[in-house]
């Protein structure tokens, strides 16, 4: 039976995906020739129409709920800090508040046909490229309104438990005077771990917090990232 | 301060910042290897000991040559030689 759900919900996204090539080059002409948008941008307003149809379909085969109501609406630009369970967590953000993010990722998802092409079009970060300035790179991205999203995991937990969390995000974030929104993601664990192919019945819910400023962790000097880290992760952990 | 409330010491604050098991922290563990570190968690584990024995370590070029924990707790224990614990 779970192989079957699996198969229904993979040829239902396989078609969708297919029917997303015209629907995108529309949107992409609608977001170049009206909107004026830059092309980085008008990739990334696709990736999000296609994540909110990745979160309706999904809606038929697991419980999907969300909670921005802790996160101000105009805090603008921002690191997002998520926890990592699986494959489909960056798709959760297909329903979040924006779609003018930006993710890390592994060198080898640049390799999967059309989501690499369209990832690097739309400024996707390969985390496995030496030459990136970080720094540079997130100013450019918060001048334009753009947030980064990071797993400070570094790849999906084997458990259902929050893995330890690297540093990098709370450095640049403090170097760079961008705060950081801390965001839950539950539930994709149960639907689709990284060990396992077939998808599970699962209640899947994003929530997201009070950002967190990194000019409240200054005072701790060369700590002060560390410090922010232990903070961000217990506010995700222990929510 | 002797050796065995220092290597306490050192455990401990691995523990509570890298997250750790404590059953993984023997003395020829390897921080790459075993211990999953990377350049960043050099620089923080620098941090931490720095606060933890309130001492200076900044760029000192032997902590670029630690390969294992036994190699930690003799670099500690020789900074206690030239820094007051």
């Amino acid at each position: 039976m779970k192989y079957l759900r699996t198969a229904l919900y993979a040829f239902i996204l396989i078609n969708a995906t297919l029917a997303l090539y015209p629907f995108g080059i529309f949107i992409y002409g609608w977001c170049r020739l009206i909107k004026k948008y830059k092309e980085d941008e008008a990739y990334r307003k696709i990736i999000g129409i296609y994540g909110l149809i990745w979160v309706f379909i999904t809606r038929f085969f697991a419980d999907f709920t969300t909670d921005f109501s802790r996160t101000p609406k105009n805090t603008g630009a921002a690191i997002i800090v998520a926890n990592h369970q699986s494959f489909f967590d960056m798709y959760c953000f297909g329903a979040f508040f924006t779609h003018n993010l930006v993710a890390l990722v592994k060198g080898w998802v640049f390799k999967v046909l059309v989501y690499g092409f369209v990832m690097r079009k739309a400024g996707y970060i390969n985390i496995d490229n030496p030459d990136i300035n970080y720094e540079n790179t997130l100013r450019e991205l918060t001048s334009r309104n753009t947030s980064l999203i990071i797993f400070p995991e570094g790849s999906r937990s084997s458990t259902k438990k929050i893995g330890r969390f690297h540093s990098g995000a709370f450095i640049l974030s403090i170097k760079t005077n961008t705060p950081i929104i801390p965001v839950r993601i539950d539930g994709t664990f149960d639907f689709l771990p990284r060990d396992r192919k077939s998808i599970g019945k699962a209640s899947i819910k994003m929530t997201s917090f009070q950002p967190v400023y990194p000019a409240d962790f200054i005072k701790y000097g060369d700590s002060a990232h560390l410090k922010m880290k232990s903070y961000v992760k217990n506010l995700i952990e222990n929510s | 301060m002797d050796k065995s409330e220092m290597i306490e010491r050192v455990n401990k604050a691995l523990s509570a910042e890298f997250e750790i098991e404590p059953s993984k922290l023997n003395p020829d563990a390897k921080f790459k290897e075993d211990l999953g570190f990377d350049s960043l968690d050099a620089v923080d584990l620098v941090i931490v000991l720095e606060e933890e024995f309130n001492i200076k370590i900044g760029k000192d070029p032997v902590i670029m040559q630690i390969k294992t924990l036994a190699d930690l707790y003799a670099f500690i224990e020789g900074k206690a030689l030239t820094q007051t614990l």
